[in-house]
């Protein structure tokens, strides 16, 4: 299909001339407005519970059985 | 094992909301985002010998979520066939309430970019990374990386219609751009 996905292609050359500066502002606005939604979306349990379960497992590991 | 302590509890923490922005804005589909934001802690936590001291965690951690992402999007492309075109679908229906219009479009426009385009417009537009920091975490060479990121806004300002006093492309050079907006 030719997408372009492998990281690895020679696509380095730039063909395409930028955009200009005022349209890039635009697009960089609305890029940070949805970006910035996802970011402030609240961080489920289940992530503060993985950490902690990491480092208890570790502190186990290390100290041996108690 | 020297940072490894309350404070770097913390600061895994404290990376989680960015990491999973930029999961979700790259595959599109919250679920699986979580998952590889779960993976990436736990890839982190146990290989922290791999993160030099001093150097950039952030920029460490999205380094090991793209590069977890793209080796399941491989296996996935040998099951499913058109992974692209669902995802971009997927993209374009996250459900979405009170968000302006233009919002909604840019996310559907967004969502039909490629995979390599998404996410050094991401680490770069969205997370500030620098072009040579967004090329080392992607592995690519500075100048892929800057290309890249031209063609994402050429796309996106076409399927958006914005404008500007002056042609996009004055030199006539070959744009490259069709297949990337048509196939939304």
């Amino acid at each position: 299909m030719g997408t372009g996905s492998d990281p690895k292609r020679g696509d380095a050359v730039i063909t395409q001339a930028p955009l200009p500066v005022e349209l890039q502002g635009q697009i960089g606005q609305r890029l940070r407005e949805a970006y910035v939604e996802l970011i402030n979306e609240p961080v489920p349990d289940r992530f503060v519970d993985l950490l902690q379960k990491l480092k208890q497992r570790e502190e186990q590991g290390q100290g041996g059985k108690s | 094992m020297t940072i490894r302590d309350d404070d770097l509890q913390s600061l895994l923490i404290a990376a989680v909301p960015n990491l999973r922005a930029f999961a979700n804005s790259l595959c599109g589909d919250p679920t699986r985002a979580d998952d590889l934001v779960q993976d990436t802690l736990v890839k982190a936590w146990s290989n922290l010998e791999g993160f030099e001291k001093g150097s950039n965690l952030k920029a460490w951690l999205f380094t090991i979520l793209r590069n977890t992402y793209f080796s399941e999007l491989r296996k996935r492309r040998r099951e499913v066939e058109d992974a692209d075109g669902a995802m971009a679908e997927r993209m374009s229906v996250l459900p979405e309430q009170q968000v302006h219009m233009d919002l909604v479009d840019f996310k559907k426009a967004f969502g039909c970019l490629s995979d390599d385009q998404k996410e050094v417009l991401l680490l770069v537009g969205a997370e500030g990374f620098s072009y040579e920091e967004a090329a080392e975490i992607t592995n690519a060479a500075v100048g892929t990386v800057k290309s890249r990121v031209n063609r994402a806004r050429v796309a996106l300002n076409k399927a958006l219609g914005f404008e500007a006093g002056e042609n996009i492309n004055p030199n006539g050079e070959f744009a490259g751009i069709t297949r990337t907006v048509s196939r939304g």
